[in-house]
């Protein structure tokens, strides 16, 4: 399942941002994309996931394993998305949070998937609790399991590890990268700290000006 | 062969009437509705529903009406809706409106309203009502036209059948004889009264029916000639008429509550106002409401009511039956309800209402006569006074106006 | 979201038809019978009209500002004393008391022979009867004024509480406000500079409802206002119930000139303006507005509610005495037969808070951003216009469409009026749910329903519940609306006390405003329960 992007342009109205952005990321693989603050990169990750939003517009073509997905729907691109900010439900406990993705099917394999996923995090036994009482590393920890029981065929990553600090950051993403891994998908990462790097071969820098084009 | 022009119908009748008369004592001269005529129209009624637009400003004109639910349901199975309105205008305002849409008859929203005065001259001159019935109804018999000449003539318009009488009003005043005790007997002892404790008297802001008729009481006994106020109103009657009134209010203002530059809204903030002490004496057009008050323990016992020498203003208040409405018949049967004995008797008892009846009680079996019983409860007028007419309904609304051009800003 | 599709364009074109559809016709006819030369040049002519108009004036404005001072004094208290959510769950109740209910407590309380001087004499005054002072109806408004400003500041500042609470913002202005703190700003000045700022433009919606109501309320105005002359919405309404179709067409024009005072005031307050820059470094402390503010506030309502309650059981009650001098209860008994009132009045509030929550749930989920921003003046109409001149307007459709006296008439006629309130309270909440909740959902693989029925709504319950409160007290408060779509045939508790009003007894009055004042606590009370937010199990170690 090869994630492939060819961005022909991305604008902010009629102001280019982008230009000539091609990627390529295999399965298991995870191209990270920096960039200076403002360059386009979490737009980058939004046309990938269909959420960009007037007065952003791009032209290019995505496809995913060879399907066109730019004519698709956010929810039917089955893209994953793990965002600085892990925004569990306030209302739902974390064994509901966690329910809520995986997809329909019998009771029973859908609570077996959850609590392997709370394992997994090693919050098993914690499925009742409200979330607001996770400290951070737990609720990121739960973000990533929750976005994989969607059984994502790709994974988007919008600096997941910024708002943690040093120690928890080198552990989290150790977590990530190995289930990324695991599981076979390609991922996009984007983050501004140069430690955050996958894999120091698959790096996209976006250039600062728009002409230049970028291509990995 | 001598040809007689024919005689016109009015007259004719007239002399049929007169000469049946003396062998006719229980039927008034008037239209007499047959009785199948009449069990028609309760047949149709059974089981209809009346909506009656009456004022609702105190608790016992409600529970009184209430009762009549009660009494026209078990009678002819009748549902009577008590409508509550704050201003009888405000029917007319609707009435009108509904013609104006293109309401035809059976298709409006009022079948009975409570009403007098200028608004039912409003909407009998505007075609807006049913009838004539008021005299085919088989209690009308009761009524006292003679003893009681407004129950056929509203503010000098007359009712042509087109209302049914219901109750008496005349204008009284009343007070707490401890803070009063020599309660003013003519407008004049009023104005002296006002002098002398400045700031303690007043009367509602007109337009409100019960302002109006102070102002009227004042015309009427200032008046030079009160004959030419029964007549409509000219501009040259109304100058001459009306000066001494306008002299009379513009001495009384300056010693009236809050310098008279201000007035209460309706006699029920008069009433409240005179309850807390802070006026000394308030009007209303029952002469019974201060005893039904006190009976309710809203007003010590001390109250005293009382009209003056002279006479006060008296008229009659009537129901009557929209052009459009619904259940004519219904609304027939309930307004022939309330000239019954029975529904008499209860609204002038005291304890219930205290608004005195329409009927003439000689015309009454002794049986019927009885249910008035007229044991004197505190607070009632122990020395009633002359009723005197209205002015002509036309009167009002210049009456009205030039107050308001003189006291209102 | 990305842009709204096809479908919900549709959609929001439809539910525009639905509620642009009767406004905009009320509106065309309420102009219609507003628009007579001759009535035009008679209204100005009447006695006391032009004063009446000055009056008006006076009243609202100074109220307005005075609410609006107040609120922004007692929210620089909250904010700085961090007391703002307890300052904000007093608020339901404040809010739940009907404008006419306040006033006619109001005026118990400072009537020549009300409860206030009745403490003091006579031994502090020598007073034996009611002195005559005009500390009621006074012909300057201030009595009319005070009750405004008792019940527009807890509105404002419900207002103000919708705003700091949104998901997007809450976070922010208080870091905001911390920040200039540690700049070495005074708090009370750190809040006038930083906080107060940015939530003022946002109040200009709600500021100018409060105006709009102060230059045109009728009903407490004809209990505490100045009698003669009246403020103009008391003459106008005073001349619409006139028999005499002339006057009429007076009372309308002047429900017109009514309307356009309202809308040039309406420019002033909407008017951009540039923000004044305050960069002149004074750190100093700054006023703080009034410490015992909120106290005073919550002290006159009690008070208040206090008087109403005496009252409803008071038979005789001559002045000087401090309590009735005779008890009963006939008021309350009279109130319990009503009972067909109260289920009139349930289930048009209840429906016409639900009709108007949906609505305003499907509008702000599908319409366009920008045809929000470009209809909202039109939505919000009914706020602006005269409630005298609405209900000219909207009897006049209601009798072309042969609705008058019908339930769904009337249903109608409430929707229309709790619409605006309902959204205004709403929207804060609704437009600042945050954006990447929606991302997050659709990259689970679920659709917009999911969306809406499991994330999104479960999470605005809170806003949701109040503003559909909200919408059942302001349909329980409808006077005119009732009186004329009702036709009659429906009576609500409000119609039912402002006609007991006019009786002027005062146990009764009372009782109603009682009522009147009960049903729309247990919505709120109700709403209060609903949005609860969840309670999860207590953590097993």
């Amino acid at each position: 399942m090869t994630l492939a992007l060819d961005l022909q342009s991305l604008s902010v109205g009629d102001r280019p941002m982008l230009r000539g952005v091609t990627l390529r990321v295999a399965p298991g693989e995870i191209l990270t994309v920096m960039g200076p603050s403002g360059c386009g990169k979490s737009s980058l990750l939004a046309v990938v996931a269909g959420t960009l939003a007037p007065p952003l517009r791009w032209t290019g073509t995505l496809t995913l394993d060879g399907t066109d997905l730019a004519s698709l729907p956010t929810a039917r691109r089955g893209v994953g998305l793990l965002l600085q900010d892990p925004l569990l439900f306030a209302h739902l406990s974390v064994a509901e949070n966690l329910l809520f993705a995986v997809p329909p099917g019998p009771r029973a394999e859908r609570h077996a998937a959850v609590d392997a996923a709370l394992a997994e995090a090693g919050l098993a036994g914690c499925g009742e609790r409200d979330p607001a009482t996770l400290s951070g590393g737990q609720r990121a920890r739960v973000a990533l399991m929750r976005a994989l029981l969607a059984r994502p065929r790709a994974l988007l990553l919008d600096e997941p590890f910024a708002a943690l600090d040093a120690a928890l950051r080198a552990q989290f993403r150790a977590f990530v990268f190995d289930h990324v891994r695991e599981r076979g998908i390609p991922a996009l990462l984007v983050t501004h700290d140069a430690a955050d790097i996958a894999d120091p071969v698959r790096v996209l820098r976006l250039p600062s000006a728009p002409d230049a084009p970028a291509h990995a | 062969m001598p040809t007689t022009r024919p005689t016109p119908l009015r007259r004719r009748t007239l002399l049929v009437a007169g000469a049946t008369l003396p062998w006719l004592p229980a039927v008034s001269p008037a239209r007499a509705q047959s009785t199948d005529a009449w069990t028609a129209v309760e047949q149709a009624a059974r089981g209809q529903t009346v909506f009656w637009n009456a004022w609702a400003g105190s608790e016992q004109t409600n529970a009184y009406l209430q009762w009549v639910a009660q009494q026209v349901k078990a009678s002819h199975n009748i549902t009577l809706q008590h409508v509550k309105i704050t201003d009888t205008a405000d029917v007319v305002k609707r009435v009108r409106a509904e013609k104006a849409a293109g309401r035809r008859a059976g298709e409006g929203t009022v079948d009975l309203v409570w009403i007098n005065g200028e608004n039912f001259a409003a909407m009998k001159n505007e075609g807006l009502l049913f009838g004539p019935f008021a005299e085919s109804l088989p209690n009308f018999r009761l009524v006292d036209v003679v003893g009681k000449p407004t129950t056929r003539n509203d503010f000098s318009v007359p009712t042509d059948g087109m209302e049914s009488p219901w109750g008496m009003a005349q204008f009284t005043l009343f007070a707490d004889s401890r803070r009063l005790p020599q309660p003013p007997r003519s407008m004049t002892e009023l104005l002296a009264l006002a002098r002398a404790q400045p700031g303690r008297i007043t009367y509602p802001r007109l337009p409100d029916f019960h302002g109006t008729t102070f102002v009227k009481q004042a015309l009427v006994e200032l008046a030079p000639d009160p004959a030419a106020l029964g007549r409509p109103v000219t501009d040259a009657a109304l100058a001459t008429q009306a000066a001494p009134l306008w002299q009379f209010l513009d001495a009384l203002r300056p010693h009236l509550w809050r310098g008279g530059r201000q007035f209460p809204q309706n006699a029920a903030a008069v009433r409240q106002m005179m309850a807390d002490g802070e006026l000394l004496l308030a009007l209303t057009f029952n002469p019974n409401e201060a005893a039904n008050e006190i009976a309710a323990r809203r007003l010590p016992p001390s109250v005293v009511s009382w009209q003056f020498d002279r006479g006060t203003i008296g008229n009659t208040h009537f129901v009557a039956i929209p052009y459009n409405a619904r259940s004519p018949a219904a609304a027939q049967v309930v307004a022939n309800f309330l000239l019954s004995p029975a529904a008499q008797a209860r609204k002038a008892d005291i304890a219930h209402w205290g608004d005195p009846t329409v009927l003439d009680l000689a015309r009454l079996s002794p049986a019927e006569r009885a249910l008035f019983g007229a044991a004197p409860l505190p607070g009632m007028v122990t020395r009633p006074a002359p009723t005197l007419p209205e002015p002509h309904a036309s009167w009002v609304d210049p009456l009205e106006r030039e107050w308001a051009r003189r006291y209102a800003a | 979201m990305t842009h709204t599709g096809r479908g919900e364009r549709a959609l929001a074109l439809g539910l525009l038809a639905l509620v642009a559809g009767p406004l905009l016709a009320s509106a065309a006819l309420a102009l219609g019978a507003a628009l007579d030369a001759t009535a035009w040049a008679a209204w100005p002519a009447q006695p006391g009209a032009l004063r009446a108009l000055g009056l008006t004036l006076f009243t609202g404005l100074a109220s307005t500002a005075l609410a609006w001072w107040a609120c922004a004094a007692l929210l620089a208290q909250a904010v700085v004393r961090r007391r703002l959510d307890r300052l904000l769950r007093a608020l339901p109740p404040l809010l739940a008391t009907p404008h006419a209910a306040l006033a006619i407590g109001l005026v118990f309380l400072l009537a020549p022979s009300g409860w206030l001087l009745r403490t003091v004499s006579p031994w502090l005054t020598g007073f034996d009867a009611p002195p005559p002072w005009p500390t009621t109806q006074d012909p300057w408004g201030l009595g009319l004024i005070a009750a405004l400003v008792a019940k527009e500041i807890p509105f404002l500042l419900w207002c103000a509480a919708t705003q700091l609470q949104r998901d997007d913002a809450s976070r922010r202005w208080q870091a905001e406000h911390t920040l200039a703190c540690t700049l070495g700003y005074h708090p009370v000045r750190a809040f006038w500079r930083v906080v107060w700022p940015p939530l003022a433009q946002r109040l200009r919606w709600p500021l100018l409802a409060v105006l709009a109501y102060g230059l045109t309320v009728v009903d407490m105005a004809l209990v505490i206002g100045p009698a003669s002359p009246p403020t103009l919405a008391v003459l106008a309404w005073q001349w619409l119930q006139d028999a005499d179709p002339a006057i009429q067409a007076q009372g309308a024009a002047a429900g017109l000139a009514l309307a356009l005072v309202v809308g040039a005031c309406a420019a002033l307050v909407l008017a951009p303006r540039r923000p004044r820059r305050a960069v002149d470094g004074r750190r100093g402390p700054a006023t703080m507005g009034w410490r015992p503010g909120a106290t005073l506030l919550l002290g006159a309502y009690a008070a208040v509610l206090a008087a109403l309650a005496v009252g409803s059981v008071s038979g005789v009650w001559a002045f000087p005495a401090l309590w009735p001098q005779t008890w009963t209860l006939d008021a309350w008994r009279a109130v319990g037969a009503s009972g067909a009132t109260v289920g009139t009045t349930l289930w048009l509030a209840a429906g016409s808070a639900a009709l108007a929550l949906a609505w305003s749930v499907a509008w702000l989920e599908c319409a366009p951003p920008r045809w929000d921003a470009a209809l909202r003046p039109l939505i919000y109409l009914p706020l602006l216009l005269p409630a005298v001149l609405w209900v000219v307007g909207l009897y006049a459709l209601g009798l072309r469409l042969r609705l008058e006296g019908t339930a769904g008439g009337l249903l109608l006629a409430h929707t229309l009026m709790a619409l605006p309130y309902v959204l205004l309270t709403l929207s804060p909440a609704y437009q600042g749910f945050d954006p990447r909740c929606a991302a997050l959902c659709a990259s689970l693989g679920h659709g917009r329903w999911t969306l809406l029925w499991r994330v999104k709504w479960p999470l605005l319950r809170r806003a949701l519940a109040s503003a559909a409160a909200v919408g059942f007290a302001v349909s329980v408060a409808q006077y005119l609306p009732t009186l004329y779509l009702g036709a009659g045939r429906w009576s609500s508790v409000t119609t039912e006390a402002v006609t007991l009003a006019a009786g002027g007894q005062r146990s009764l009055t009372s009782a109603y405003a009682a009522l009147q004042f009960a049903l729309p606590v247990l919505g709120f009370a109700l709403a209060a329960a609903l949005g609860r937010p969840r309670r999860f199990r207590p953590e097993t170690p």
